[in-house]
């Protein structure tokens, strides 16, 4: 027993270190990130941001920072990818749209037009929408059990859960409709500064080719074969291209 | 012979009795704009009939319409005759506006038809889609615009309309192009003219419906075109011939041995009935407009290109804002001009502001792009608590009086608190984090620690396992809830109280084969009570009894039980013990009439 409390003692103390260490890591790499741009090191900046991202969790104010930065340091296709992971992050953040527009516009690109979708998110938090939705569905669902055993307000505890869960269901339907992560869960950008061909078929045939996509064009992903992606491009067409040279607009998508 | 002859004459008659039958009448406008004093033509077409009434003139308050002319044609295409009357108006405008031409009726036969209204847009003559030039005008038409050879008119021609001869370095100017073809001609014209040259920019060209206009007595059909172009630098601007692609069924001679035919109806031959198909171009006059810069005297600072006629109102949303929190300034600049190459509006005292360049929206009101409205919304964030947004300015030169003007906006009210810059945690708008992220812009000195702003996940929060696991709790919890209601419903339910009085009456019984002798007779009845149900009318229990569909011997047995209860009762415990028989036959009987 003499033997067991420091030892239990020493390992929570270990864990304790070893878990503040990593937040205090990832704070310094931001920290040190806004020291530079502070001083007008934007280029210098962009790998502290880098770690900073990979180790913390996602933050749409860290990813509009990030790409200030590179928009500053003449990134402008990753300055568009930052800009577009902050508004999936938090559609309602404008100034992470304009900015998104004035890289597009760098790139001689444009801004992704504002539909019935980004009506939505950019006026609701989604967040609080799932957890109104989620709260409202199972509020009808439990007085609808409380109108089975009810004998005389029957009339009034039924409707009222009907609406209720109805309600619920459907914010919840909306949010599934309208939330970026899952709409553009399949969008992949164009970052080779070259651009990416797009063939017919999944082969470097010359004779095949449809179009050159630019630097920052967003395409949605439809199926992977090998090395190559099948994609529906942004006028609506599909053609294969290869991966090389894309990234998911959300990482690890 | 003879006979032949007046067989094909017979013929000839039935088509233009079959032909004739279709009746209907259209009208249309020789331009949709014009000026005052400015006349247009109305055309009013009939087809298929002989003869017609059309009114002389028409009331429309603020237009003079009067008739002016009347023609008959008789087509043939394809052996089918067509028969065309023509009624061609003056509209003359006294001032500007959007008028309202009303539905022209026109007598045929016994029928009235009834024409589609229409729509005449009068404006002030320096800015308008230019109207139809005098050349064309009613009552007099000028020869010089379609050109006769030999006595003929020309089959086709066409003609560049514009507004003004003079005019200003990055000024549009409203053009339309014509293309006139005799209404005789068939064939197909091409989608729209080519129209290039150097030292002007064009608007997209918009095809205006062909419409039928009378020139020197004869009837064309005109193909217009309207567009704007703006002059890119000074001095005489020329702009070229802008050529249509026509293919086109020409009329032609009458074919070897068909002349002493048509010799037997006086010598004429059906229009459109022996033709020639010709790919043509049809070009327009070269036009040249003189071109002068921009003045530099006068020329305001903040002047970012704009050369028309414009007025501009702004508004801001919204009027009351939390700490940090955006409001949007709305800036409406209207009028006429060259909307695509002007630049926005400058912001004035916004010293105390952090500014965004605007978002720009174009809403055109015509097809070249000459009229409309931009709208540009500056996002703006206090830097300190306002009370007013800042002041807007436009400037823009004004070509009728060739000096430039600056519009003002004063500041409008509205009541805006900075963020608080002490704070470590953002500012919060409608439950999302953001004033981390806007205070990291790069305007502000001191970046805020990035918080987490919007979500902090790239798991659709439906999907979100924290989410899930909630829900699924929830919906253990509620299948429990359903589990637990439908026990206590069924409990509830008549089968269900059934089931549980025969599950008392079988312990019940099971009670009675052990109990003791003494108290066999008491517990014996207040069981058959229980299944009787009348265990709080004692007295009903006999005629109960009596009512069962139950064999004598255990009906005797049963009322002898009462009986002997009763006098348990009355006896005071004296009554006589019932033998093991007796017991039996009781319990016997119970049994029967258990459910």
């Amino acid at each position: 027993m003499t033997l067991r409390a420091p030892i239990f003692r020493f390992v929570l103390i270990l864990c304790a270190a070893l878990l503040t260490s990593g937040g205090f890591c990832q704070a310094d790499f931001l920290a040190e990130a806004r020291e530079r741009i502070s001083h007008g090191e934007h280029e210098s900046a962009i790998p502290y941001f880098e770690k900073h991202i990979q180790g913390a969790p996602p933050s749409a104010a860290a990813y509009f920072e990030f790409g200030q930065a590179l928009a500053k340091a003449g990134k402008e296709a990753e300055a568009t990818l930052a800009f577009r992971r902050t508004l999936i992050l938090d559609p309602r953040f404008q100034p992470a749209e304009a900015a998104l527009g004035d890289a597009n516009a760098h790139l001689g690109l444009t801004s992704p037009s504002r539909n019935w979708r980004t009506a939505v998110t950019s006026r609701i938090p989604l967040d609080q929408l799932a957890i109104a939705g989620a709260a409202t569905f199972w509020l009808g669902a439990f007085l609808f059990l409380s109108a089975l055993l009810a004998v005389k307000s029957r009339r009034v505890l039924f409707p009222a859960a009907f609406v209720l869960a109805l309600g619920g269901a459907a914010a919840l339907a909306l949010l599934w409709l309208v939330d970026p992560r899952e709409t553009d869960s399949r969008d992949a950008m164009v970052l080779s500064s070259g651009g990416s061909v797009v063939y017919k078929t999944p082969s470097e045939d010359p004779s095949q080719k449809i179009t050159t996509l630019g630097q920052g064009s967003v395409v949605k992903i439809l199926t992977k074969r090998g090395r190559w992606f099948h994609g529906e491009l942004p006028g609506g067409k599909r053609g294969w291209f290869l991966q090389a040279g894309t990234t998911p607009v959300i990482p690890g998508a | 012979m003879t006979t032949t002859k007046k067989a094909l004459a017979l013929l000839v008659a039935l088509f233009l009795a079959v032909a004739l039958h279709a009746q209907e009448a259209t009208v249309g406008l020789s331009s949709p704009t014009t000026s005052p004093g400015q006349p247009v033509e109305i055309v009013l077409t009939v087809r298929d009939a002989r003869s017609a009434d059309v009114p002389e003139t028409l009331n429309a308050p603020g237009l003079r319409i009067q008739l002016y002319g009347r023609s008959t044609r008789f087509e043939m295409n394809n052996f089918q005759i067509t028969s065309t009357l023509t009624f061609t108006y003056s509209v003359v405008p006294e001032r500007t506006g959007e008028f309202d031409i009303p539905p022209f009726e026109v007598r045929v036969g016994g029928k009235t038809l009834r024409t589609n209204p229409l729509r005449l847009n009068v404006v002030d003559s320096g800015f308008g889609i230019p109207s139809a030039p005098s050349g064309l005008m009613p009552p007099a038409t000028d020869p010089g615009l379609a050109p006769q050879t030999q006595g003929q008119p020309l089959p086709f021609f066409g003609e560049l309309v514009f507004s003004k001869k003079k005019a200003w370095v990055g000024e549009p100017i409203p053009i339309e192009l014509r293309y006139y073809f005799l209404g005789n001609i068939g064939g197909e014209v091409g989608d729209r003219p080519n129209l290039t040259g150097e030292g002007f920019t064009t608007q997209k060209l918009n095809s205006v419906p062909k419409r039928e206009q009378i020139v020197n007595g004869d009837n064309y059909v005109v193909f217009a075109f309207q567009t704007s172009i703006t002059p890119a630098k000074s001095g005489m601007l020329e702009i070229p011939p802008a050529s249509l692609e026509a293919r086109l069924q020409l009329p032609g001679s009458v074919p070897p041995g068909f002349d002493d035919f048509f010799r037997n109806f006086g010598g004429m031959v059906p229009p459109g009935m022996f033709t020639n198909a010709r790919q043509v171009s049809v070009e327009t006059r070269p036009v040249q407009i003189e071109v002068s810069p921009l003045p530099k005297q006068g020329q305001p600072e903040n002047f970012s290109g704009a050369v028309g006629k414009f007025q501009m109102e702004a508004t801001v949303n919204p009027k009351k804002s939390g700490p940090g929190d955006p409001v949007t300034l709305r800036v409406v600049v209207s009028g006429q001009g060259n909307f695509e190459a002007m630049g926005a509006p400058e912001l004035t005292g916004a010293e105390n502001w952090r500014t965004y360049p605007p978002s720009e929206n174009f809403r055109p009101e015509d097809a070249v792009n000459f009229s409309g409205e931009k709208v540009y919304e500056f996002m703006l964030i206090a830097r300190t608590d306002q009370t007013q947004t800042p002041g807007v300015t436009f400037s823009y030169f004004d070509p009728n009086t060739g000096k430039y003007e600056t519009l003002t906006q004063e500041p409008l009210a509205v009541e805006a608190r900075a963020g608080d810059s002490k704070q470590t945690a953002p500012a919060t708008r409608n439950g999302t984090t953001v004033g981390a992220a806007e205070n990291a812009l790069p305007a502000a000195s001191t970046p805020a620690p990035a918080k987490p702003a919007g979500s902090s996940s790239w798991i659709p929060t439906i999907l979100n396992p924290a989410f899930l696991m909630a829900n699924a709790a929830l919906g253990l919890v509620w299948v429990l809830g359903v589990i637990l209601v439908a026990i206590r419903l069924v409990a509830r339910s008549e089968a269900g109280l059934r089931r549980m009085k025969a599950r008392q009456t079988k312990a019940r019984l099971a009670a009675l084969q052990d109990c003791a002798d003494q108290e066999f007779t008491t517990r014996a009845a207040e069981c058959l009570r229980a299944l009787l149900e009348v265990e709080d009318q004692p007295l009903e229990a006999d005629a109960e009894l009596e009512a069962l569909d139950l064999d004598d011997d255990s009906k005797d047995a049963l009322q002898e039980l009462l009986l002997r209860d009763a006098e348990c009762k009355y006896s005071f415990g004296t009554a006589m013990i019932p033998d093991r028989e007796t017991r039996s036959r009781i319990l016997e009987a119970l049994k029967k009439i258990a459910p």
